[in-house]
């Protein structure tokens, strides 16, 4: 394929455009599906649907020369089958309710999913088609291409966060379709002079407009969700509905609003109502009318969440996060510092109960506690309470951050951790271990003396004191539990015989485990085995992964259908994700090879196909682990992902701008020696730069992660428009090597998420460093040392 | 009686199908309670579904009734019938009518059964169905099953056929010492356990996990 002319103002600007709506529909996507079908499947689902950017480049391919005959009208066929695949995705969002999880066995329901999900490939095969169209056209101009491509995507996944953070969900999902609509409309009457079917793209862009401006509707909840059952509710009215970074916020109000978690059996009166905040889809907090009446301080005083204030009734209290298990309203006449990032949430409880006492900060925990000390009688780790996703990274719940906690006790102080628990134990056997080795790090030889676990039959809460648990303690503890027919799992002094009363597991197992994890011997109980037990950290902060792949025969083959409620659905679904798509990539990669030449002699398509795929590979794999890690330092997922995405899009579109040129093999060197470098640096600054990142402030804190990670991602940058360069006299393998980095990319983000759930973060950090060498060592191996 | 007008070719078929199941779903699989085996056997569950799923009225698996509701697979209606431990002399209170057949099976083995269903055209469908096929012991009332009925209390065994986030309290309180309830318990959206819960004559309680079990909500807008 020839190079006909250069591109213009309006093609660059048509590229990061459209790069920047990909990126943002991506994000988009992953909240749509997380409301409207079961959430560990909504990642499997996009990266399906981004299976349709490589499989543009697949197609272009394929179709090679014939698209000079008309670029301009191919561009446009692409454009407008990315907005139909839109509007078709949204009217199939509307229309249909999905349930993923009976697509196994009825056929109904698998071709509900299969029409959903395709529909969501169409939108990103035609822009891709779009982007990659650029490539083939103008093979000379690949860098400032490739460089305006990054930069839009990095503009998109910040566009994304603002779009979030102030529209609705079934808002923006038209949005996207009515900014293409303008696109495609200037793109008509700048390039093609079709001013008629401009004016066309315009009407069809105002009525998206009025139909938003009317109320667009809303998208249906999937039935697996809270959400869904307390609308179902008799009664139910949403009082308030807002969007918002992290999630939407819905309040809902219904006289059958009965929240309560840890409740006494010895509590017989019926649980007093509350309106209720849910927090995206599932999370869900009680949020009282006013100052607690005296049926709800009764109620409160029956609960297991009552105990710790009980204990240290003095003192000033820290509350980590909000859940059903403790809000700031349950802790009436204490002074409160309350850790909730979501200030809107802050707001409705000031609204509602003025907070007397409490001072709201916007903070997590790991970040609040370096800057303002320590001294607390209580920490509460309240948002510890609702299950999260194994495959999420959890750094309140590390070795590290449980270390934390303790030290930021005053000398009396006590931790209280509330966790849900099953039979066998999934979670509560690693938080003891986790407790255990947090005790020892802190200075205390002898943990036992330190704890405490008292449960219902799923509710249960480890108490850590800084000190030893008193006398006085341990006596209170057994008269609560006494009183209000609690289990004593765990206690100095507690007997086998004490452990099992009221809420009967089979076997005393949490008492058993904690005699091996704070005991002599250091021997769980058979049915501890089942799930992971050693403790999560900082560079595996994975807590909420329970399964463990080499037990998970012996599990199904002993519980049968009951062991599959206590598998990790999303690792399950992300090794599917990572099955399915190195399969469908594999096939779409070898689909064009029966049309492209062999290729010259130093230039052979095994090559090209190693170092675009280890290009990609490495990319995502860096990028998910620079990910992972910043998690710690910035807490919120979106805001970390726009900074980080962002930054890493940026930075190697501004690298692109500026590879090094020439045949020879300086470039290459001087490119690989740069990744490896910086990446090295930014590794040792992320692991090492803990004390100083959290200490400094958060404005600042967003600046000095972007400079670490901005000159890795923009020496990152300049290998893969470096590579296209040296295709650009066999301009038929553009595409080809496009597509191939395209499937890495898709393919290695699942692959990044198990190599850190599994190994550890620095092994993923590691593999992506070897792709990046093995793509050096292809280019180096040639008779003339290039591609 | 519904029974009465089908014909008797079909009806052998039925009483076959129902002798399978119980063999099959329920007795092989470890429920031994003759009483509870022989309710199973007696009830025509394929007249309290609705016309559309009569065929698969005795196959291993819960059924869709309408309005969101399911009627529990056969085993699941079994096993919570031998675990509250009731006789002909018991008084049991039902949260979740639904179909009516757990209502019917009970009311094969006790005394009294008082149901109660939130959804109104279900209550009403139940009430009469109940009635076509003789159940004069079965009382359908409408209401929040959350409140249990504290007119009939106290019952010798509460059966809820619907999942709650928490034990209702007025339940535990309208149990008998020495009752039994068998509840579903769990977050709402994936699965609960179910929760044998034993009054002891002192007044305190133990409970038990006894499976996983996905059920419908216990408490819905009334429709």
């Amino acid at each position: 394929m020839k190079a006909i002319g250069r591109p213009g103002l309006l093609d660059y600007t048509l590229l990061g455009a459209i790069s920047a709506v990909v990126l943002c529909y991506e994000i988009l996507l992953l909240r749509v599906f997380t409301h409207s079908q079961w959430h560990h499947f909504a990642s499997l689902a996009v990266s399906l649907a981004l299976l349709g950017f490589g499989a543009a480049g697949t197609l272009l391919s394929v179709l090679g020369s014939r698209l000079h005959r008309n670029p301009d009208r191919w561009f446009l066929a692409g454009l407008l089958a990315g907005i139909a695949g839109m509007l078709l995705c949204w009217g199939l969002q509307l229309s249909l309710t999905v349930r993923p999880l009976f697509a196994a066995w009825d056929l109904r329901e698998l071709g509900k999913l299969l029409l959903v999900d395709f529909s969501a490939f169409i939108p990103f095969m035609g822009l891709a088609w779009c982007i990659g169209l650029a490539f083939v056209r103008w093979p000379a101009s690949v860098r400032p291409l490739y460089g305006a491509n990054l930069l839009g995507s990095g503009l998109g996944s910040l566009l994304a966060g603002l779009l979030l953070a102030f529209c609705r969900l079934e808002v923006i999902l038209l949005l996207l379709p009515l900014g293409l609509l303008l696109l495609a409309g200037t793109f008509l009457v700048l390039r093609l002079r079709r001013k008629l079917w401009s004016l066309v793209s315009l009407l069809a862009a105002g009525a998206i407009l009025v139909r938003i401006l009317l109320g667009a509707p809303g998208i249906p909840v999937s039935d697996f969700k809270r959400l869904a059952y307390l609308l179902d509710l008799p009664d139910s009215r949403i009082l308030e509905h807002s969007p918002g970074l992290r999630s939407e916020l819905t309040l809902i109000r219904s006289g059958s609003l009965r929240l309560t978690t840890g409740l006494s059996l010895r509590w017989t009166d019926p649980v007093p109502s509350s309106d209720v905040i849910v927090l995206g889809t599932d999370e869900a907090l009680p949020l009282p009318g006013g100052t607690l009446s005296e049926s709800q301080q009764a109620h409160m005083r029956a609960r297991l969440a009552w105990l710790p204030g009980q204990l240290r009734p003095q003192g000033a209290v820290l509350l980590a996060g909000t859940s059903e298990w403790m809000t700031p309203a349950w802790l009436p006449g204490r002074i409160v510092d309350w850790l909730e990032p979501d200030p809107r949430i802050g707001e409705l409880f000031r609204e509602r109960t003025g907070l007397p006492g409490v001072d709201a900060h916007s903070q997590e925990l790991r970040e609040f506690l370096p800057q303002n000390g320590a001294g607390y009688s209580l920490i509460l780790l309240s948002g510890a309470f609702p299950e999260s996703d194994a495959a999420s990274e959890d750094y309140l719940l590390t070795t590290e951050g449980l270390k934390l906690a303790i030290q930021g006790l005053d000398p009396d102080g006590i931790l209280a951790i509330p966790v849900q628990l099953e039979y066998p134990p999934r979670y509560a056997v690693r938080l003891l271990a986790m407790a255990a080795a947090a005790l020892e790090q802190s200075g205390h030889p002898d943990p036992e003396r330190h704890v405490a676990f008292i449960r219902t039959l799923q509710e249960g809460l480890l108490l850590i004191a800084r000190n030893p648990l008193r006398d006085q303690d341990l006596q209170a503890i057994r008269t609560f539990c006494s009183r209000w027919e609690f289990d004593l799992a765990l206690l100095p002094g507690l007997s086998a015989s004490e452990a099992n009363h009221y809420h009967r597991f089979p076997e005393p197992v949490i008492f058993a485990a904690g005699q091996a994890v704070f005991g002599p011997t250091g021997e769980l109980p058979p049915e501890a085995h089942w799930f992971q037990v050693e403790p999560a950290s900082d560079w595996r902060p994975y807590y909420w992964r329970s399964m463990s792949w080499t037990n998970l025969p012996g599990l199904l083959q002993e519980f049968g259908r009951q062991g599959i409620i206590w598998l990790d659905w999303s690792l399950i679904m992300t090794a599917i994700k990572l099955a399915v798509a190195t399969g469908l990539a594999a096939c779409l990669i070898l689909l064009p090879l029966g049309r492209l030449p062999q290729g010259r002699a130093d230039i052979p398509r095994s090559r090209i196909l190693f170092y675009f795929g280890g290009l990609g590979l490495g990319f995502m794999l860096v990028e998910m682990a620079a990910f992972q890690r910043c998690l710690l330092y910035l807490g919120d997922p979106v805001i970390t992902a726009s900074v980080v995405f962002a930054t890493f899009l940026v930075g190697a579109g501004l690298g692109s701008l500026s590879p090094p040129t020439g045949n020879g093999p300086a470039g290459p060197r001087v490119i690989f020696l740069l990744i490896l470098l910086s990446g090295i640096l930014a590794f040792i600054l992320l692991a090492a730069g803990q004390d100083l990142l959290f200490r400094i402030p958060p404005w600042l804190r967003i600046p000095a992660l972007i400079l670490i990670l901005l000159p890795l991602s923009w020496a990152m940058g300049k290998a893969f428009p470096w590579g296209l360069n040296r295709l650009r006299n066999d301009a038929e393998f553009i595409p080809w090597a496009w597509a191939i980095n395209g499937f890495a990319s898709v393919v290695a983000a699942p692959l990044a998420t198990l190599l850190s759930v599994q190994w550890g973060q620095p092994l993923t950090w590691s593999a992506g460093a070897a792709c990046y060498l093995l793509a050096w060592v292809v280019v180096g191996s040639g008779r003339n040392r290039v591609i | 009686m519904l029974l009465a007008a089908l014909p008797l070719s079909l009806m052998g078929n039925w009483e076959e199908r129902r002798e399978e199941m119980v063999q099959v779903q329920i007795e092989d699989r470890g429920i031994h309670d003759r009483a509870v085996l022989r309710a199973m056997g007696r009830v025509p569950r394929h007249q309290l579904v609705p016309e559309n799923q009569a065929g698969r009225a005795y196959g291993d698996y819960p059924l869709p009734i309408g309005h969101g509701q399911t009627i529990s697979q056969p085993y699941i209606v079994a096993l919570m019938t031998e675990l509250i431990e009731v006789g002909p002399e018991s008084k049991v209170l039902e949260i979740g009518t639904g179909s009516g057949y757990q209502a019917a099976v009970l009311a094969e083995i006790v005394k009294r059964v008082v149901t109660i269903e939130i959804i109104g055209p279900l209550a009403e469908r139940a009430q009469e169905d109940l009635k076509g096929l003789g159940y004069d012991n079965v009382e359908v009332i409408h209401a929040d099953g959350y409140h249990g009925w504290a007119e009939e209390a106290p019952y010798d065994a509460i059966i809820v056929t619907a999942a709650a986030e928490h034990i209702p309290p007025p339940l535990l309180e309208q149990l008998r010492p020495g009752g039994r309830m068998i509840i579903p318990v769990g977050r709402m959206g994936w699965t609960q356990n179910l929760v044998l819960v034993e009054k002891r004559e002192d007044g305190s309680h133990l409970t038990r996990n006894i499976l996983p079990v996905r059920f419908v909500p216990l408490t819905r807008g009334r429709r």
